[in-house]
């Protein structure tokens, strides 16, 4: 295949498009062979040599989204048997390969030459939970941010729900997590552990009976699913597989009895051809998944939260939770943040350690500033690093970044230790003794590099081992620099000899080794010579040589080949000496991460429009909340928006339960987000956006049902997905959990739809005791609050008058006196025609309804008044109907209603609704 | 140490530590003694030591170093076995990597190395110089990157000094600088292109650098372009033969600024490619073609909120202008905006309203990413447009504009930026200028194109599954875009649509297969005329362009001679054909090269031209060189005494005299040695060298001849331009008569039949056209009859039913299929009456931001606000569920009066989907509304009963099942299933128990009141009518009242 195809010479270079050229026959033959291909979802690269190629539907969509011209897309062979067909460049197959896997969430499939013959085989396969055989291709010259991972479920259906193994691979940390739990048939379990996690791709088995809302679940938390089938997931070879990648005896992996965690993991090791590797054996671990030190977070409360800005938002920075926070200089900083969004955790005293840290790096903005942009500015990916050195791929180049960064350990864990903040022991115990000690550790690390490496060649980008190092590299040097002398002697000699002084070059490249170099007219002064002998003529000049420098070349050669061998043999053994000391960079680049984190916290607590404050925490249960003067986080900071803080209190048994009542444009759902974003920054360590002595308990999961989330690409309307939601988390839910619905029950008819939220509600306050902010536009479930003593009411309100509403962000006690619907299309400019008639309307409608805001005596009389006046209307008209009006002359049959008017004694309504009663 | 000293002495520690490369050796010893320690002890050791403040022991180390550097210096240091100490090294670790504890590895190993490494590792001036070095790479890249000039006198190379001026004067331009077959780009725009491109950027002297070939040019600019940059390419001005002649032949190549290109102005270079290929055979492909390079400008009078808006297609020539009132969403703008589909904003620095800024900021993401540009106020001069525009056209054709000042403004605007691209000549194509709210269209504003799903679809803004995309089988890109134009702008008077009906059918069934083959021929092989047209227009096309362009105007020509007089039996079709404009007379002067493929120079088309005597003269001066050559050859024989000598040519060398190598004696001294190879040399005589730079020199000189000769006969043919834009258009309108055939071919479409009593829907068996053409497997048709006729009146539906049963996918087939009706199209049913509507206006679904502070619900409102104010009887309103963001009394408030409104004094033809069960009441108080309800059957009659008793079954959950028929039929729904739902979506049974009893109570609650409030109406009636003087009618309506009572 190799000969079927030849490179555009002039357009070899890195930066130009490569073009395709094959013969006719290659041509239609690639053809039919691509077309013979089985369909499939995957990207396909064909991998031709100094570029790669897309064909067919692929080389569409690649030229489109990529290349942003269908231009590059070329049509391959002659109707009717053509493929379109689109050549990538190796840097340009960087970035499609890892937007398609990472952002895309595609397959991939990278195909190669058969050796030796023709045709193509697959070589790999990419999936975005799978990125492991292309991540050397894809994260050449971008740091990686989020380490994917892939996860397997196999489930089985019993009782009480299911029985989930669940089975989580990290291939860059080489762990292996599982777990097996009951779960209800919501999942919530599950989900939670898949969010903690991080998994990009989920396995399943085909053939067990998968329930649709588990990959519903799934795909919410945007995960591929990729489906296997039963032979895939088996489980027989599991135990002989995972004693070869732990290197244990079997029978000390506890695990091995969680049948179904097990099936999960072949499926995994299978799909990503663990045990082909025989590098790792040995090196992987079996932990216990361990979902129950942090909080849980289901995908709908990661979407409540603002995690992550969604397409549409654009990319402004503060929209999302994740742009707000990530001020991390390093990418290993920016993966441990996206980690621990993910983790909140739930032990008072470690999220406190992580508030002190916090609190240090406020109080001290030149501390702070000196470690962002002196140091943590430059430090390398330090985990990248040390996964090049395991998979044996690293150079002396990223010895030498090792090196940078541990040569200033010593200085970064002084000035951390030497501190005078507020919390100078937890600073010293996480991260000025643990870095002082590698530090010291390292000393000989630093002795080996210093050593070895050559440092003027550095300057030059060029990382080789320093001649002096090793005594057979220092003879042959110095033969070198011997023969270098001798030639340059040849040189000067030619030069008088034929009377070139000053014009005549000596150079070397690698083809030809040494020559002469003279401009193409003085070529005369050699062209007869028998001496010299020219080797090549070029624009630039004539380039020739004598006998005497091809023979002193030749050994140059020679020198010069031996010594990169044993250059090479040396920067093996470097590079094995340096990964030895891999543990070591692993605690620093935790550290170091963590150290990152934290001061972006604080750079984000210190630098709000006002700042940040650290909150008291309590344990689960034991206090509830009272935040004092609360902000959103991200509203607070968007253009043209004045943000009106809120203090709110939620006592235990007193106000856990809040109902939220208002008009619509009054930030109710603003109200209740930002409480839910307060406590999960609260629990992940950061400072939280109110003023100081604020208080909250830690709570174990964060539920949420907000928004109208219509996920009609789902095929679920809005109100499935909905109580689908719902559902879950009255299951998940505990005493310490904190709950926030916003307008449930609108999907569906009003009687449905109230129905729905009181009984809800009345759960929640009733039998599961969260806490829970309950937004809705039933006024009528205010009145949950006169039946529990442990729901309170309180309403967002507005300033209303003739001709506008202002709305006032305020959150205050009481339910809502009255809806501003009206007064908000009137806002909207509705005709006056249809605000009369919609104030009448509402006028007629609330007559019969509660009202809660009168007092109770006033409330009883009216409902009494218009419910005798309904009764009386009802006897007139009975009355009435029975008149035999139709044998009545006209004028007794007027006055024998009359008189049945008159005895009854009503007036007719003043505001009588002017219906023609047709 | 005082009070002050701590700051000054961290921020010096801070500083030593990072040892940052700028503090110079001074400071760096002052810092030093401020911490007293000794001078040379800048050293890593020397830190720990230093806090112990122990003199000796840095005496010591002084001494240690010394004599370290003196070994260092003197001899390499001796390694006795490096290798062995490697590997006992690597033994040791090896041992500890098989433990799980990874700790340990570090205690063994540190151990044995501090004895192997003892003499390496207490190198301190090493370790300095080490730690110096690398910070400084370090740092030198961060100043690299930052783009700064490094500290001292720099020198610049003269290419370098030479982008400099030229960046000065475009600080704001991504500058391409051509040298030689590659653009170059410099400091920042290198490195923004390193990003964009994917290419490499390093440093080259004093800047960051990269660099593209020349003939990937285009396609660069373009990723540039989308990426956001603003492009201009700097070209040499000379060419390396002339200049060689010239005085300055040492000297740089001279260059400027020569073109500029941003989004909306950058113009397909390669416009051949794919010529003709249609799009849907194109999987996957989106519309972004047909994205018109739309740049748009804007001016506000703030007291009145006045907006007027200028646009101009710069790729198709075509402008737009309007003026309208806006409210304060800004949601006249927005749907203009939506539909233009700019790639461009060009923006006053200052005196636009927040909201307007606001929603052109907003709407960049979901509205095709343009870009927004600023120019000065001062721009905006009406009295500078109108004779900047006074300049590019006669003044006649500006009678109407003269009032319209600020338009004028917008113009003079938009000139002056066009200036910077050379594309102001734009304008003088005037009398493509129209109104862009024309009432000769059917007005469908933005929140309509959405929701039906016009030209994209809702869930990831594609093409494919769009009504343009189930209509677009046209064959040439503008044919394309002119479907688009129709798409967006349904015709509104019955005669027109009939006419493009009838066409269609022609196109469809009774066209003469001749004809129609020899039509999807000729659109096949048509590329884009209109740009191709524009670039003339501008003098920006190329030789080969411009005779493809020429070609296919001959290809039309022909094909119109020949089918012309068969047209007679369809009038659209005949019409497009009648009098067609005499392509022959202006192809005439180009008739003689209009078969030249781009092959062989240029100068080949005026070779024999008479008419140009400097390129005669050229030519024949490179003849006579030529000559010249080949007499010397016969002067070459002689004097090499070799008779058959011929010049050979061997790449791009020409001219050569070869001779073997044994006869390489005989050749003079003054040749020059061109190459050769072990057999054979080959040489230039001085003559030859000398006339070849002479040829080289005439050549260029005659290329820049003939391009100046080049540019007078496009321009020559630009002149036609007003009749070849006819002739576009005319193609363009049977291309899409043509696709809208191919759509009407589908199984089961029927011609539309227009009404002219307004009002009129009827549809038999309708099916949603998209979902359909997208495949799903069962879809069930469904009929509706709206009609204004006395006896079966219909204005509005109020349609209910549970969710998922398909109500959404109704009330867009409705619509779809009136808008398809007056586009001309065929439609997806057994048959369809309709009337002319003048408007499609929905209200869907629920656009919410939380953070921009704007709910749902206002957004609802005003959507719905502006929709009632619009609407007209003749207008087709579509509202789904109305009022679901406010309270439940508000909402059903605003719901009833809304839709008593557009029916009973507005009259517009209604589809009202609403959960609220008192709205289906309003069937009952007017005659013109009914209920509808989406269908659906239950799994069987005990559930069935169970729910109309509102007992929650008391089997297991979720075994029940609701089988949606997706049919509507007439009547309300009873009731929503909600509980239902959410049984199934496993609520505790004890909450739906709660939930079922609540809303029951909320329902008889509800249901008194409706009673109530019908009693208390009669009871107003009859107080009203017992009061009334004629006792006969009185009774008359009282009887009326009893019996509907009863």
């Amino acid at each position: 295949m190799e000969d079927d195809y030849e490179e555009n010479e002039t357009e070899a270079k890195e930066t130009s498009q490569p073009v395709l050229k094959l013969d006719k026959k290659a041509e239609q033959g690639f053809i039919s062979f691509f077309k013979g291909l089985p369909k499939s979802d995957s990207v396909r690269f064909f991998d031709r040599k100094a570029y790669y190629s897309v064909h067919g539907d692929d080389a569409i969509l690649i030229g489109q989204e990529y290349y942003k011209t269908r231009d590059a897309v070329k049509v391959l062979g002659n109707p009717p048997q053509t493929l379109a067909s689109l050549c990538i460049s190796t840097a340009m197959f960087e970035t499609i390969a890892r937007d398609l896997l990472l952002s895309k969430l595609r397959h991939i499939e990278l195909w190669i030459a058969r050796a030796g013959s023709s045709g193509w085989i697959l070589d790999k396969k990419g999936s975005p939970g799978n990125i492991q055989g292309f991540e050397d291709t894809l994260f050449h010259s971008v740091e990686m941010v989020e380490t994917p991972m892939t996860a397997g479920i196999s489930i089985a259906e019993n009782p009480e729900g299911y029985n989930v193994g669940i089975s989580i691979i990290d291939q860059t940390r080489r762990m292996i997590f599982v777990a097996q739990f009951q779960d209800n048939n919501q999942f919530s379990h599950t989900e939670s552990s898949l969010v903690q996690t991080s998994a990009k791709e989920c396995l399943m088995c085909k053939d067990e009976k998968i329930p649709e809302n588990l990959t519903t679940i799934v795909s919410l938390c945007d995960i591929t699913t990729t489906m296997r089938t039963k032979l895939e997931a088996s489980p027989k070879d599991i135990e002989q597989d995972l004693s070869r990648l732990t290197g244990c005896n079997p029978n000390t992996i506890g695990e091995l009895s969680l049948r179904n965690a097990m099936i999960a993991t072949a499926m995994i090791i299978k799909y990503l051809d663990l045990t082909g590797d025989s590098s790792s054996f040995g090196k992987y671990k079996v932990c216990a998944l361990e979902t129950g030190k942090y909080m849980k977070l289901g995908g709908a409360a990661i979407k409540a939260l603002n995690f992550f800005a969604s397409k549409d938002e654009g990319k402004k920075k503060t929209t999302s939770m994740y742009g707000l926070l990530n001020r991390c200089k390093s990418a290993m900083g920016s993966r441990l943040l996206l980690q621990w969004m993910k983790q909140p955790l739930l032990s008072t005293v470690d999220i406190g350690q992580r508030h002190d840290i916090v609190e240090t790096f406020v109080s001290d903005v030149h501390l702070r500033l000196t470690m962002q942009n002196d140091f943590l500015a430059r430090i390398p990916d330090v985990p990248r690093i040390n996964r090049k050195f395991q998979r044996r791929t690293a150079n002396l180049q990223d010895v030498v970044k090792l090196y940078q960064l541990s040569s200033k350990l010593v200085g970064v864990s002084d000035l951390i230790g030497t501190h005078e903040g507020p919390h100078p022991d937890v600073m010293n115990q996480l991260f000025a003794v643990p870095l002082k000690k590698a530090a010291e550790e390292l000393s000989n690390f630093e002795g080996l590099v210093e050593s070895t490496i050559d440092l003027s060649s550095i300057e030059q980008h060029e990382y080789l081992i320093n001649p002096s190092f090793n005594e057979e590299l220092a003879e042959l040097r110095t033969r070198m620099d011997k023969l270098n002398k001798e030639i340059e002697k040849i040189s000067s000699k030619a030069a008088s000899d034929l009377g070139l002084d000053g014009r005549l070059k000596l150079e070397r490249n690698n083809q030809i080794g040494y020559f002469f170099r003279i401009t193409r007219k003085d070529e005369s002064v050699i062209r007869n010579s028998s001496e010299y002998r020219i080797v090549e003529i070029r624009k630039d000049g004539v380039r020739f040589a004598n006998s005497k420098l091809k023979q002193m070349s030749a050994q140059y050669d020679e020198l010069n080949h031996e010594y990169n061998a044993k250059q090479t043999e040396i920067v093996d053994k470097v590079i094995e000496v340096v990964s030895t000391y891999f543990p070591i960079f692993e605690t620093i680049g935790n550290c170091l991460a963590q150290l990152d984190v934290l001061i972006s916290f604080a750079d984000v607590a210190a630098s709000a429009p006002t700042p940040y404050t650290r909150p008291t925490l309590h344990e689960p249960g034991e206090y509830g909340l009272e935040l004092i003067a609360a902000r959103h986080p991200c509203v607070e900071l968007q253009d043209g928006v004045s943000f009106i803080p809120n203090t709110i209190q939620m006592r235990r048994g007193d106000s856990d339960f809040l109902i939220i009542t208002g008009p619509n444009m009054g930030g109710k759902s603003t109200y209740i987000r930002q409480i839910g974003v307060i406590v999960w920054l609260a629990q992940i360590g950061s400072f939280i956006p109110c003023d100081s002595g604020s208080k909250l308990d830690v709570v174990d999961c964060i539920l949420a049902r907000v928004g109208a989330g219509d996920s009609q690409l789902k095929g679920l309307s809005t109100f499935m997905a909905e109580m689908l939601e719902t559902s879950s988390i009255l299951k998940a839910a505990t005493r310490n959990s904190l709950i926030i619905i916003d307008e449930l029950g609108r999907g569906t008819s009003t009687y449905d739809g109230f129905g729905l939220a009181w009984s809800i509600s009345e759960h929640i306050a009733k039998e599961v005791n969260s806490l829970c902010l309950f937004a809705t536009h039933f006024h009528e479930l205010t009145t949950l609050a006169e039946h529990y003593s442990n729901v309170k009411n309180l309403h967002v309100t507005a300033h209303t008058d003739e001709k506008r509403i202002e709305m006032l962000y305020q959150v205050n006690p009481g339910p809502c006196e009255k809806s501003f619907g009206i007064h908000v299309a009137q806002l909207a400019n509705f005709p006056k025609a249809v605000i009369e008639c919609a104030k009448r309307k509402a006028q007629e409608l609330e007559d019969f309804s509660y009202k809660v805001d009168e007092d109770e005596q006033q409330k009883k009389q009216k409902l009494a008044n218009s419910k005798a006046r309904a009764e009386m209307i009802q006897a007139f008209l009975q009355q009435f109907a029975a008149l035999p009006i139709d044998q009545m002359s006209p004028e007794d049959a007027v006055e024998s209603v009359r008189r049945l008017h008159l005895t009854l004694g009503l007036e007719p309504p003043m505001d009588a609704p002017q219906i023609d009663p047709k | 140490m005082s009070k002050k000293t701590p700051t000054s002495g961290k921020q010096s520690v801070l500083s030593r530590y990072f040892s940052r490369v700028e503090s110079s050796p001074k400071t760096d010893s002052a810092i030093i003694s401020d911490e007293k320690t000794p001078q040379n002890s800048d050293t890593k050791r020397k830190l720990f030591d230093a806090t112990k403040d122990s003199k000796e022991s840095n005496d010591e180390t002084t001494k240690s170093e010394t004599v370290a550097k003196k070994q260092h210096m003197e001899t390499p240091l001796e390694h006795p076995n490096t290798e062995t100490q490697l590997e006992s090294h690597i033994a040791a670790t090896n041992i500890d990597s098989h433990e799980k504890i990874v700790l340990p590895v570090r205690a063994d190993q540190s151990s044995i190395a501090n004895d192997l490494f003892s003499n390496v590792v207490n190198d301190p001036k090493r370790h300095e110089k080490f730690v110096k070095k690398l910070s400084a790479t370090e740092q030198t890249i961060k100043n690299a990157n930052k783009d700064q000039v490094p500290k001292g006198k720099t020198t610049y190379t003269p290419l370098e000094q030479q982008y400099l001026e030229i960046r000065k004067k475009h600080p704001d331009l991504t500058l391409f600088v051509e040298c030689g077959y590659r653009y170059r780009l410099f400091a920042q725009d290198a490195e923004n292109a390193a990003k964009v491109l994917n290419i490499m950027c390093f440093m080259d002297h004093n800047m960051m650098t990269a660099s593209v070939p020349t003939v990937r040019i285009h396609v660069h600019v373009r990723r540039m372009v989308e990426a956001g940059y603003k492009v201009g390419l700097v070209r040499q001005t000379e060419t390396a033969a002339l200049k060689a002649a010239g005085s300055n032949k040492s000297s740089l190549f001279t260059r400027k600024l020569d073109a500029v290109f941003s989004k909306a102005t950058l113009m397909d270079e390669d416009l051949l490619d794919l010529a003709g290929a249609n799009m849907n055979e194109l999987p996957g492909s989106s519309n972004s073609d047909l994205l018109q390079n739309y740049i748009v400008t804007l001016s506000e009078s703030l007291a009145d909120n006045l907006i007027y808006l200028v646009a101009v297609d710069i790729s198709t020539g075509n402008i737009v202008f309007d003026e309208f009132t806006d409210d304060s969403l800004r949601s006249q703008l927005e749907s203009r905006i939506i539909q233009i589909q700019p790639s461009e904003f060009l923006l006053p620095s200052s005196g636009l309203s927040s909201s307007t800024e606001r929603l052109v900021d907003d709407l960049r993401e979901s509205c095709g990413s343009y870009s927004i540009e600023r120019c000065h106020m001062r721009n905006y001069d009406a009295e500078k447009g109108f004779s900047e525009l006074c300049k590019l056209i006669s003044q006649e054709l500006l009678s109407d504009l003269e009032r319209k000042r600020q338009i004028l403004s917008c113009i003079a605007a938009l000139i002056t930026y066009l200036h910077e691209f050379g594309l102001q000549k734009v304008f003088s194509l005037f009398h493509n200028i129209k109104h862009l709210s024309s009432t000769s269209s059917m007005s469908l504003p933005a929140g309509s194109l959405l929701n039906l799903e016009i030209l994209m679809t809702n869930e990831n803004k594609d093409y494919k599954g769009s009504l343009f995309w189930l209509l677009n089988h046209t064959k040439t890109k503008f044919g394309a875009r002119l479907l688009k134009q129709w798409v967006m702008h349904p015709l509104v008077s019955k005669d027109e649509i009939d006419k493009r009906l009838d066409a269609v059918e022609y196109f469809k069934s009774y066209m003469p297969p001749s004809i129609n083959s020899a039509l999807e021929d000729l659109l096949s092989s048509l590329p884009d005329l209109e740009r191709g047209l524009q670039r003339i227009h501008y003098g920006k096309c190329k030789a080969l362009e411009f005779f493809v362009i020429l070609r296919s105007f001959d290809r039309i020509r022909t094909w119109v001679g020949r089918f012309s007089s068969m047209a007679d039996d369809n009038k659209l079709f005949s019409e497009l054909l009648h009098d067609f404009p005499d392509i022959q007379e202006m192809l005439s002067p180009f008739a003689a090269h209009l078969s030249w493929n781009g092959e062989g120079h240029i100068s080949q088309i005026f070779k024999g031209s008479p008419d140009r005597p400097r390129i005669k003269k050229l030519f024949e001066t490179i003849d006579s060189i030529l000559q010249g050559l080949d007499d010397h050859l016969l002067d070459i024989r002689k004097l090499l005494k070799m008779p058959s000598l011929q010049y050979t040519s061997v790449l791009s060398n020409k001219y050569l005299i070869e001779v073997s190598i044994k006869d390489k004696k005989v050749i003079p001294a003054d040749w020059i040695n061109i190459g050769g190879t072990t057999k054979v040399m080959r040489y230039h005589s001085p003559f030859v060298a000398e006339s070849l730079i002479q040829l080289a020199q005439n050549q260029e000189r005659l290329t820049i001849e003939c391009e100046k000769a080049w540019d007078e006969l496009v321009r020559e043919f630009a002149s036609n331009y007003k009749c070849l834009r006819d002739i576009i258009n005319r193609i363009a309108t049977m291309d899409c008569l043509r696709s809208l055939a191919i759509t009407a071919q589908q199984p089961n479409y029927c011609k539309p039949k227009i009404v002219t009593e307004s009002g009129v829907i009827q549809i038999e068996n309708g099916r949603h056209p998209l979902v359909e053409a997208l495949g799903a497997s069962t879809y069930v048709p469904n009929s509706i009859h709206f009609s204004r006729q006395k006896d079966k009146e219909q204005v509005a539906v109020i349609l209910t039913g549970p969710n998922m049963g398909g109500k959404s996918s109704f009330i867009r087939m409705i619509s779809l299929q009136v808008v398809m009706a007056q586009i001309g199209s065929f439609v997806p049913a057994e048959s369809m009456m309709v009337s002319v509507f003048d408007g499609v206006y929905t209200r869907m679904g629920a656009r919410d931001d939380i953070n921009k502070g704007l709910s749902t619900f206002m957004v609802e409102l005003t959507e719905a606000s502006e929709i009632i104010r619009k609407s007209t009887s003749n207008s087709l309103v579509i509202m789904d569920e109305l009022g679901r963001g406010t309270s439940t009394h508000d909402g059903t408030a605003i719901a009833y009066a809304t839709l008593e409104y557009l029916v009973c004094e507005k009259k517009c033809t209604t589809l009202f989907v609403t959960h609220y069960p008192m709205i289906a009441d309003l069937e009952k108080k007017c005659a013109g509304i009914k209920n509808l309800h989406m269908s659906y059957l239950e799994e069987d009659e005990m559930e069935l009963q169970e729910v109309e008793s509102d007992v929650p079954s008391s089997g297991g959950s979720g075994n029940k099942r609701i089988t949606f028929l997706y049919k509507a039929a007439p009547g309300h729904a009873e009731r929503s299933y909600g509980l239902n739902v959410a049984r199934i979506a496993g609520l505790p049974r004890a909450v739906i128990e709660t939930a079922a009893n609540k809303a029951a109570y909320l329902e008889e609650i509800t249901s008194r009141q409706i009673g109530s409030m019908q009693r208390e109406a009669l009871f107003a009636r009859i107080s009203e009518l017992i009061s009334n003087p004629s006792a006969e009618d009185s009774k008359e309506a009282l009887a009326k009242i009893q019996i509907a009572y009863q």
